[in-house]
């Protein structure tokens, strides 16, 4: 019996050999655990630059911004969305998990990234500048797209959540005015260190586009107006507008007239929502014009084509440059039109092989031209024709179509500042919010405007999935659904 | 046979006796031991069952003993020569089982074991051994939903513990190694002694955390004490396409959709018939992709003699246009036939074993070479097996054991490109250019005529799997009854994958892509078992051990594009700029201690308690560690005196019970941590994200499982029946809890709430017929199992329902919410929009109720009518009804086997019973989704509507898409309440039940003894041959009915099998 003890005993020692604490213990290697982050300048830094990429997957679509508008018709291949349909309910509604993911992301690094030692102040204030910046724009999108929607401050660091209500779209639009304010504080620079991120002109432009809205459709005031022309004043020093084909185009990124846009390169992120509005190689094989085409075999689908009324637009001025600039006609030998096309995110054309066309155009957010056009808009609503129409002349001028030489009535003059922006900024996701701006501020009827709304009471706001709801009984779904 | 000639060398004794040992059917019993009793003095028969032995007086007895056959002693008097007739152990209910981390014999088994033999395994077709389960053990869902060589089936026990079970694979332990399903893929089935399925908590319990769904433990062959036995085995087989999609002709296509065309758009026709856009249009010159177009364009163009050429000598074809009445020139190339092909196989098997008392060893060489169905698929196989023990003395022995696979496979790129679209690309489409290279089909990069896709991409992929196990292992007889065995086992999978396209027009641009995988586990063992009989009543067998497990996992992928040559296809050659490379690392770390005792006094009354401690390094610092115990009990009634009455017809009377926890630690690291992973980068700069919450509280999830099982022998266990019932309960469920977006997430990995399986398993195994050489054995099995959820994370919802939809219920006259998930409701329902017929005439359809799918489409005649189930004039979700669950509930399979002389046959049919399948691959054909497809053969029946008046069950054939174009007559949104995949139709249309009785096996084996083959040194010659996967009687009218995810997109379908071969012992 003694013997087996003693055996027993070996043979516990043996196999309990192992059996320290840390042999259950490893080390991640190729990720970082949420205790291990936030230590250094370079964690924040990474992160932002995460966030930018984030931020260029959000903005890659045109659902929330351009569908509902009267920008396009249906192309050659679809579907297209329930939003261009008109056809929106809780079932088929987008939903906003990732405006609240790329918001998570900027309230983490605001969060912490104060707490970290930046080798300069400015290089540390530039990120939190920028983080500022973004939050207000995602929020900024929210607002327009949905209306009233949560406000969330703090990342989400329980698997508890705040459950929290929809905010009333003025109390969201207070903070983003908030946001980008300190985000002009503090940016260090008064001009651009890199155009393909956020900068103090950038956050000029959106607290100007902002403003306006929060006057047109939140019920704000002249004074808005006001501070609109003074933020585009500061937005715009040292840009200039640049001949047509040359803002978008993949060889002159970021040039004069470019105030933010969100970089596409073609290994990190090539499908650039304007693919929707392209041909695949078959389609327009017999068209005359095949070369000038920006068609590929691969990568492109013509979901939608450019609308009969935005033609119609550019058809009004024989001069206009843009009906041939920014859009583009597949003609058989017939002359019967095969399809209309995008002609401004025209992508790039593989250098190995000129048969390869992908699409790496930028999305650009601001530009001086969008800003002028914002500035004729707040002129006019203060009702200082004659200097809106001189900065709406600057756009139609560089357009090849002369002067306005409308009426000078407010709203005339109003109409035809929403039409340009619609012949100059089709398809830079503008055209809903514009056409919104437009109906709350009295210039238009969105429903007699846009041809899929002809007849219907449908909401203007986007609905928010029954699931949420669900999710969070504290969610209302939006009014009219 | 050097270790036989020395142990006769040292043979002391001086009477030689020989004899021949036959089995209980006849036949000679090779490989039966033969020991003079209380000596180590032994040998084996010999493949003819004739054996010598040298015993050193009359005095002395001999023992013949054989696995599964009921030991016989037999003193030697003055005999030299002894014949022995050894009978059965009693069958199924003796036999000896693998157990965690010991055996055990079946008589005195308190838990739930299945066990599948090497006859299910040996004559098998399929590359994968796993497949050779379904059917056989109750209980255990095996789902082949692909047929491609090698692939692994989906293998679920007693209903899983997750709400998709398909995942809820079982632990898998090969020779000692435990890991996941990957380490059995590979395996020679030919090598494989016996599987043996675990499914009560009370057997799995000992395998702890890892072991909630389940465990399979898979013994490989060894040596027996013997002459050198060697065997070789050649197989070839021919694999067939079992159903074929029922395409129309091109001529037929072409006729009902131009016609169609011109009938029913009345907005863009021309866009579909001219221009070269799709199948269907013509202004398609000659060499170009499609090949239709107006026949005297052709002559115009190319000249007469060209013309009459391709009808004369290359098949072409000419047609009357119904649109234009001109003539039509078409070439017909069915895209069916090109996408499958007829497969060949070929098996090579070689293995020798033998041994002595001291030593015994196994080693087998096997080869495959299999072609898949789909073109260009492929399965090579080589494997290499050394399993062998040596005694060092008596009480000390080492085993060890080698296995090495080699695989190297091509599957299809992609599944649904190449199996729901270009299978459907239309007939028209040309095969070839005129210089004899293949040509795209309609040619998008995503999918292509297949023959393309294998000339220019997939004859370069070169995929290789590495598999090495290495095993070193003692057992040390301490002291009588205490048994010490320390094992060592090394185990890596290492993958070389390189892809690359050569130039073509479809992508010039030369992509090349390789990766490297290289996985490691490293596993220690200890184990002292202590078996001690206190009397001769009481038994008691006591295990102890610990188990330490480090798995880690290293995976590099590259890619880049750009070479400048077809014939450099590695990552060298492309563009230095255009070059990717990524690598990452993770480990796991588990350190696990275990017991059990089992004790049964004098086989009666039986009791077993395990216990197993695991530590896991996926969970945080106090949530670590986890306790599984497990208990059980049993008592054989017909061991007790007052049962022998009943013995003649109840021969076993068996009554077992058990309870059990084990546990699912199948999340990762960063799931408790949260992680900030790279990869979001932005012009150039690498980024980071949070891309995981962290929950800091997770643990694993427990299941704790309850059977009561009895089992029964009839007449001398000539039929036996083992019944039993469980009852399963998963709690602290770690699962993806849905999140308020507003939290930036959709969900966080969570323990919450519990899901319960309740079962009934039944099987039977029986020797109906039994007279003089003929035998008849049939096995049968069934198994029910039902599947709800018990308690959910509470919501706002009835039932806390999550997921799902409001439907109207007419019953109550309200709208309910159904579907998703909900506390004590079944999971896996489907609902679609209720097709009641076709509008006849626009008239009839003037007063369709609003359809919210169709985007303000107008309907007309030929438009489905939906049943408007709320009567409120509007088709929405709330019209949707119940079609039924996606997931059969009754499941199991027959094995007959007959064997006459030497001549033997098997019968094999496996069931499933209660789930539906929506045909979403017809339903996608008829709806012309991407408005080029083939057509089936639907188009021109009498059950779709053609023009106004027709009273049809099919809605038109628009040939502009269904979808695209809002007409959804045929695709409807799933809401929901359907299959979430694109590829699904969610229309009753389209709805069918999936029950099917599947004719899986039959098969014929003649051994053949004779004279002029020992010439030959042959000592034996199986002659094999069968057909498996025979077909299926179901309603279902898709390819298989082994769909189980609620829609069938168009299936790489299971090979109708036929196979032939040749098995030599020498």
């Amino acid at each position: 019996m003694k013997r087996i003890i003693i055996y027993c005993a070996f043979l516990g020692s043996l196999l309990g050999a192992a059996g320290c604490e840390n042999i259950v213990e490893v080390e991640p290697v190729s990720e970082i655990t949420g205790a291990s982050y936030w230590q250094a300048e370079g964690d924040v830094l990474g992160y932002m630059t995460g966030i930018y990429s984030d931020f260029r997957g959000l903005m890659n679509t045109t659902l929330l911004l351009e569908d509902r508008s009267d920008s396009f018709v249906p192309g050659l291949e679809g579907p297209v969305s329930d939003a261009w349909n008109q056809n929106l309910n809780e079932n088929n509604a987008p939903n906003w998990v990732n405006h609240y993911n790329l918001i998570h992301h900027c309230n983490l690094l605001l969060k912490y990234a104060p707490g970290i030692t930046f080798s300069t102040q400015a290089k540390k204030d530039r990120v939190m500048a920028e983080a500022h910046f973004i939050r207000a724009y995602v929020y900024f999108i929210l607002i327009r797209a949905y209306g009233d929607v949560p406000l969330v401050l703090q990342p989400t660091e329980s698997d508890e959540p705040l459950l929290p209500s929809r905010a009333p779209a003025a109390e969201v639009m207070q903070q983003i005015i908030i946001d980008v304010n300190q985000s002009i504080t503090l940016f260090p620079e008064a001009g651009f260190v890199n155009k393909s991120r956020a900068s103090k002109p950038a956050a000029y432009a959106l607290k100007a586009d902002a403003l306006l809205w929060k006057k047109k459709v939140l019920n704000g005031t002249d004074q808005d107006l006001e501070e609109v022309l003074a933020a585009i004043d500061l937005a715009t020093p040292g840009l200039s507008l640049v001949n047509l084909p040359q803002i978008f185009s993949t060889d002159n990124r970021n040039n004069a007239e470019i105030i933010f846009s969100i970089r596409f390169l073609r290994d990190e992120r090539s499908d650039q929502y304007g693919s929707r509005l392209k041909p695949r190689d078959i389609f327009v094989s017999n068209a005359t014009n095949k070369a000038q085409i920006p068609y590929s075999k691969n990568g492109a689908r013509s979901v939608y084509n450019p609308s009969p009324k935005l033609q119609a637009l550019y058809n009004q001025n024989p001069n206009d440059k843009r009906s041939s600039e920014f859009i583009i006609r597949a003609v058989d030998a017939a002359n019967q039109t095969i399809g209309i096309f995008d002609n401004k995110f025209r992508g790039t054309l593989d250098p190995l092989d000129p048969t390869i066309r992908y699409y790496d155009n930028d999305i650009i957010v601001y530009r001086l031209a969008g800003l002028l056009l914002l500035k004729a808009e707040a002129l006019a609503a203060l009702n200082r024709l004659p200097e809106a129409v001189t900065e709406l002349n600057k756009v139609k001028n560089r357009a090849g179509t002369g002067d306005y030489t409308g009426t000078m009535t407010k709203q005339a003059v109003e109409k035809e500042i929403l039409d340009e922006r619609f012949r100059e900024l089709y398809l830079e996701l503008k055209r809903w919010p514009d056409l919104l701006r437009f109906h709350f501020g009295g210039t238009i009827n969105i429903y007699n405007e846009v041809p899929n709304l002809n007849g219907k009471q449908v909401p203007l706001f986007f609905p928010i999935p029954r699931a949420q709801i669900d999710l969070n009984p504290n969610l209302a779904q939006t009014e009219g659904y | 046979m050097l270790f036989c000639a020395r142990l006769s060398l040292f043979a002391q004794n001086n009477i030689p006796v020989s004899g021949k040992v036959t089995l209980d059917n006849g036949e000679p019993g090779p490989g039966v031991s033969v020991l003079v009793k209380g000596t180590t003095t032994g040998t084996a028969t010999s493949v003819d069952g004739t054996y010598t032995i040298s015993v050193p007086n009359s005095n002395a007895t001999l023992v013949f003993s054989f696995i599964g056959y009921t030991a016989q002693e037999i003193p030697v008097g003055n005999r030299t020569t002894i014949d022995v007739n050894l009978k059965p152990d009693a069958k199924a209910l003796e036999e000896v089982l693998v157990i965690g981390y010991g055996e055990q014999s079946r008589a005195t088994l308190t838990s739930s074991i299945s066990k599948v033999g090497a006859e299910e395994f040996s004559n098998a077709p399929a590359a994968n051994p796993l497949v050779q389960l379904q059917g056989k053990v109750a209980g255990l869902s095996l789902q082949v939903n692909n047929g491609q060589p090698g692939s692994n089936p989906q293998i679920f026990i007693r209903g899983g513990t997750s709400t998709s079970p398909e995942g809820d694979n079982p632990l898998f332990i090969v020779d000692g190694i435990v890991g996941q399903m990957r380490n059995i893929s590979d395996l020679n089935p030919d090598n494989i002694e016996s599987v043996q399925v675990l499914k009560d908590a009370a057997s799995t319990a000992i395998y702890g955390a890892r072991a909630a769904n389940g465990v399979i433990i898979i013994k490989t062959k060894s040596g027996i004490a013997g002459k050198p036995r060697v065997n070789f085995k050649t197989t070839f087989g021919i694999d067939r396409q079992g159903n074929r999609y029922d395409f129309t002709s091109a001529r037929d296509y072409i006729y009902v959709s131009r016609n169609n065309i011109n009938q029913f758009n009345k907005s863009n026709p021309e866009f579909f018939l001219t221009g070269g856009r799709y199948g269907m249009s013509t202004g398609n010159p000659r060499n170009s992709r499609n090949t239709l177009e107006f026949l005297d364009t052709y002559i115009q163009n190319y000249g007469q003699e060209y013309v009459a050429g391709l009808l004369e000598n290359e098949g072409w074809e000419t047609m009357v246009d119904p649109v234009t009445g001109r003539k039509l020139i078409f070439q017909e190339t069915n895209y069916q036939d090109v996408t499958f092909q007829k497969a060949f196989r070929q098996e090579y098997d070689f293995d020798i074993s033998g041994g002595t008392e001291k030593a015994n060893y196994f080693i087998g060489l096997g080869h495959l070479n299999q072609q898949g169905l789909v073109l260009g698929t492929y399965y090579k196989n080589y494997s290499a097996l050394f399993n062998a023990n040596y005694k060092l003395s008596d009480k000390f022995s080492v085993n060890t054991s080698i296995n090495y696979q080699l695989r190297q496979s091509s599957a299809p790129g992609n599944y649904q490109n190449i199996l729901s679209r270009s299978v459907t690309m239309p007939f028209t489409y040309r095969l070839n250019y005129e210089d004899g290279k293949p040509a795209p089909g309609e040619g998008v990069g995503s999918f292509r005529n297949r023959n393309h896709e294998v000339y220019y991409r997939e004859k370069y992929d070169d995929n290789r799997v590495y598999r090495s196990t290495i095993n070193l292992g003692a057992t040390w007889d301490i002291l009588p009854g205490l048994t010490f065995k320390p094992g060592v086992y090394w185990f890596t999978t290492e993958g070389i994958e390189n892809s690359f396209e050569a130039a073509n027009e479809v992508n010039a641009n030369r992509n090349a892509a390789a990766a490297h995988n290289f996985d490691k586990q490293l596993q220690l063992d200890g184990v002292l078992t202590y078996i001690k009989d206190l009397g001769q009543k009481h038994h008691t067998n006591t295990v102890v051990g610990s188990s330490y497990i480090n798995t880690h996992v290293y995976r590099m992928s590259g890619s880049g594009r750009g070479a400048a040559t077809d014939y450099i296809t590695t990552l060298n050659s492309t563009a230095l700029e255009t070059q990717r490379i990524t690598t990452t690392k993770s480990n796991v770390a588990t350190m696990s201690y275990f017991g059990r005792t089992t004790y049964d006094y004098d086989r009666k009354y039986l009791f077993s308690a395990s216990l197993r401690i695991d530590g896991s390094s996926n969970f945080a610092a106090n949530h670590k560690y986890g306790v599984f115990p497990g208990v059980s009990a049993g008592w054989n009634v017909h061991n007790e005196p007052f049962w022998q009455p009943l013995t003649p017809y109840l021969s076993t009377f068996k009554l077992r019970t058990s309870y059990g926890e084990t546990g699912n630690d199948a999340i990762n690291y960063l799931d408790t941590q949260g992680s900030y992973s790279p990869g979001s980068n932005y012009f150039g700069e690498v980024g980071i994200l949070n891309t995981r919450l962290a929950n800091r509280n997770l643990v694993w999830e427990t299941t704790t499982s309850f059977d009561v099982g009895v089992d029964i022998g009839l007449f001398s266990n000539r039929a036996t029946l083992l019944i039993d019932y469980y009852n399963k309960l998963t709690s602290d469920r770690i699962f993806g809890k849905p999140l308020d977006a507003t939290t930036g997430f959709s969900s966080i990995t969570s323990n919450f709430g519990s899901i319960r399986s309740r079962g009934v398993e039944v099987e039977l195994s029986t020797t109906p017929v039994k007279s003089g050489s003929f035998t008849w054995n049939l096995d049968f099995n069934f198994a029910f199992n039902r599947s709800t959820a018990v308690e959910l994370p509470e919501n706002s919802e009835d039932k806390n329902r999550s997921g799902g939809n409001f439907v109207y219920d007419t019953e109550s006259q309200s709208y309910v919410k159904v579907g998703g998930i909900a506390e004590g409701e079944r999971y896996g329902g489907r609902w679609a929009f209720n097709m009641i017929g076709v509008y006849a005439t626009d008239a009839d359809a003037a007063d369709a109720p609003y359809d919210v799918e169709t985007a303000g489409r107008k309907k007309v005649g030929g438009d489905a009518i939906w049943q408007d189930v709320d009567g409120n004039g509007r088709i929405d979700n709330n019209d949707m009804v119940f079609m039924g669950y996606i997931r059969p509930d009754k499941t199991g399979g027959m094995v007959n086997s007959f064997n006459y002389k030497g001549l033997s046959g098997r019968f094999v049919v496996d069931y499933a019973i209660g789930h539906v399948i929506d045909n979403s691959f017809r339903g996608r054909s008829l709806a012309s989704a991407r408005n080029n497809n083939m057509t089936l053969k639907d188009v021109l029946g009498n059950d779709i509507w053609k023009q106004q008046g027709d009273i049809a069950t099919i809605p038109r054939y628009t040939v502009q898409s269904d979808a695209d174009y809002n007409y959804r007559n045929h695709l409807r949104a799933g809401n929901g309440l359907g299959t979430t995949s694109v590829y699904s139709t969610n229309n009753s249309l389209y709805y069918s039940k999936g029950d099917f009785l599947a004719f899986r096996e039959v098969s014929l084996n003649y051994h053949l003894q004779a004279n002029f083959l020992k010439k030959a040194y042959i000592q034996g010659l199986d002659i094999f041959g069968g057909i498996y996967n025979i077909g299926y009687l179901t309603a279902y009218d898709g390819l298989m009915p082994e769909v189980y995810e609620g829609a069938d997109q168009g299936s790489y379908p299971r090979p109708r099998q036929f196979n032939f071969g040749v098995k030599a012992s020498f």
